[in-house]
């Protein structure tokens, strides 16, 4: 198979949770790739996939779920091949992750710069106590005052600052992958815009690639070079953010942009008819298929791979010359 | 009647926070001499960030949490004057719906419970046929079926909950509806739905909303007025065509300017204020705004601007306007 990107190339991931309502088939054969020092937006609504997929680069799954099958290359290693300890190397150092609410994902009863410093230690083998001039540095970098910060607690952090120290610690490393899950969807709008600055200016000056998931255009079509669009489980579009908004080929992502609304628009809304599937039993075919307008015999009975129609721009969808057999 | 069907006079929240016996307590004030009046079947949007003391307004509209001080005026008359009794007609056109649609709805109460529920106190005595018929009227306005009515809570997505949750408030042919954030919990497609609901039964019921949020792009969609709200006072209002162009407030034009637009050929500057909301607890003194403006003077820190017309029918808080 063709290598599509040269840091990260995923290709028919498919990950379930084992439930009592039965097995959720979350994600269904995705496909995701990036560049070096790419920023790449995943899009989508609840239970589309896009925080498993981001969990799945780290192999974070846990029980109940389940990563079944796939292959997931980050530069030449495929990462659902490797030992957990060979895992351990990459993952923190090279792959680190920021998530949506920071006071969850610090320690509450360890000082900040410890925190930080324990990354750095692991990274670089060293005795955590050597770190703290780097942390020092690394917290002055997102706008801090190392001094003070060092050793608050995270409760005594403000959710804007606390953003900050995750960004602090998810940079720290120098990882060749920063993954953002929904970072600044807590915050309000105009920290948002600060936390924002902050990274794009970071991330560009270390040249870091940025996978971040989100549910807002706004914040991809203001941060991302890339867009992947998913839809339950499923890659539906992949395009340059340029071309995803200028020229959206897939039924789903033509109705999700015309359902944002945005200061000054003047065409009325328009909902996407029908819900989200359930992914305990989701239909057969492309699993859009309900509530797409150009629904034809074939859309019901196999899923469309995911193809490309021209450079960049890639779509899962039987408007496109599809033959079919992706996923399942 | 009034041609504003609701009009506010100088309220006021103020939660006291008990920290010691000994010491003096201290004061949030978390709205802080609103005025403002809502005109007859109009959507007024409040928007402010987290702390501005939205949705405490909101509650003090209705008289769920006391005023401290201040006049809330319906159609002419003082809510807060009124006795128990006198009020309950009131409690009856003035309705809310809630941000959260999973923790508004009772989860073990069925859904025609759940509606019916302030029919049974405000319409003594109707008969169970009558209620069942109005129940089955708004859940086919909110865009549900008869037969939702014997499901439970549960059963149903965010979008279906939230309209749930505004058939709930219509039921009783309120005037005036509080809308605290009703999309925010949403994915935009579902968004793009239940705003469009609210819209057609606001036209349809004559309605007037106060449409309490923090997403600017929604208040352009929903809205005629709109004020801006900052640590419990409101620092811009008006037309919401006029303050959307012509933003005259510093905090109004950075809250335009932080919205992530959803267009990738719009290159526009982006306007980077440091530092944090300050605590309502101890809000800054002269213009409250003043730690976070790029334009503060020396005036901004020590004197609070006082409200004041800007234009016809715009009024802005600040010493030095921008338009």
């Amino acid at each position: 198979m063709k290598r599509r990107g040269d840091l990260l190339d995923i290709s028919a991931l498919k990950v379930v949770f084992y439930t009592y309502r039965g097995v959720i088939k979350a994600l269904n054969g995705v496909e995701l790739w990036m560049n070096r020092g790419e920023r790449l937006g995943v899009v989508g609504e609840t239970g589309c996939g896009k925080s498993v997929t981001a969990k799945s680069v780290m192999r974070l799954i846990e029980e109940p779920g389940k990563i079944l099958s796939g292959r997931l290359l980050f530069e030449d290693k495929d990462l659902l091949q490797i030992q957990e300890s060979d895992l351990r190397q990459i993952r923190g150092s090279e792959i680190s992750m920021i998530f949506q609410e920071p006071n969850s994902s610090l320690n509450p009863v360890m000082s900040v710069g410890f925190q930080i410093a324990e990354v750095l230690a692991e990274k670089n083998k060293t005795k955590i106590k050597k770190q703290y001039p780097a942390v020092a540095e690394m917290l002055e970098l997102v706008g801090l005052d190392a001094e003070r910060v060092m050793t608050m607690y995270p409760h005594e952090l403000s959710g804007g600052m606390a953003q900050r120290v995750m960004i602090a610690m998810g940079l720290a490393p120098k990882p060749k992958l920063l993954i953002a899950d929904e970072p600044t969807s807590a915050l309000d709008v105009t920290i948002q815009a600060q936390i924002l600055e902050l990274l794009d200016q970071l991330v560009r000056e270390m040249g870091n690639a940025v996978l971040m998931i989100s549910h807002d255009m706004g914040v991809v079509a203001e941060f991302c070079d890339k867009i992947m669009v998913m839809y339950a489980g499923n890659s539906v579009e992949y395009a340059t953010t340029e071309k995803l908004f200028k020229n959206p080929r897939h039924p789903y992502t033509k109705g999700l942009l015309q359902a944002v609304p945005r200061i000054g628009r003047i065409e009325e809304l328009k909902a996407i008819k029908g819900t989200v599937p359930d992914l305990v039993s989701p239909p057969p075919g492309c699993r859009f298929h309900k509530r797409c307008p150009h629904m034809t015999a074939v859309c019901q009975k196999e899923h469309p791979s995911f193809i490309q129609v021209e450079d960049d721009h890639y779509v899962a969808c039987y408007l496109f010359g599809n033959e079919g057999g992706g996923g399942h | 009647m009034p041609e504003n069907i609701l009009e506010i006079n100088n309220l006021k929240k103020y939660f006291e926070l008990k920290k010691s016996v000994f010491a003096r307590p201290k004061v949030v004030r978390a709205v802080d001499n609103v005025s403002f009046k809502i005109p007859r079947g109009s959507t007024f949007a409040v928007v402010g960030e987290s702390g501005s003391g939205k949705t405490t307004l909101g509650r003090t509209v209705l008289k769920l949490i006391e005023a401290t001080a201040g006049q809330v005026l319906m159609n002419g008359t003082d809510i807060y004057s009124l006795n128990k009794k006198e009020f309950m007609e009131y409690r009856r056109k003035m309705q809310i719906v809630f941000q959260d649609p999973y923790n508004s709805l009772h989860p073990k109460k069925l859904i025609k419970t759940i509606i019916g529920e302030g029919m049974k106190i405000h319409f003594k005595g109707m008969r169970e046929q009558m209620i069942r018929k109005r129940i089955t009227e708004v859940l086919n306005e909110v865009g549900l079926r008869e037969e939702h009515m014997f499901r439970y809570p549960h059963e149903f997505s965010g979008g279906q909950r939230q309209r749930i949750a505004f058939a709930r408030a219509i039921v009783l042919n309120p005037v005036f509806v509080v809308l605290d954030e009703p999309t925010s919990a949403l994915d935009v497609s579902v968004q793009a739905m239940v705003l469009k609901m609210l819209r057609e039964t606001k036209e349809k019921e004559g309605l007037t909303y106060l449409f309490i949020t923090h997403d600017l792009s929604v208040v352009d969609y929903l809205a005629d007025h709109v004020a801006v709200l900052y640590l419990g006072q409101v620092v811009e209002m008006g037309k919401k065509d006029e303050v959307f162009t012509n933003a005259a407030h510093p905090y109004t034009e950075l809250l335009l300017n932080s919205n992530p637009v959803p267009d990738p050929f719009l290159k526009r500057e982006k306007i980077i204020v440091d530092g944090e909301i300050p605590s309502p607890i101890n809000p800054p003194s002269g213009c409250r705004f003043h730690t976070r403006c790029r334009y503060a003077r020396s005036k901004c820190r020590e004197q609070e601007p006082v409200e004041r017309e800007h234009r016809a029918g715009h009024s802005i808080k600040c010493h030095y306007p921008l338009s």
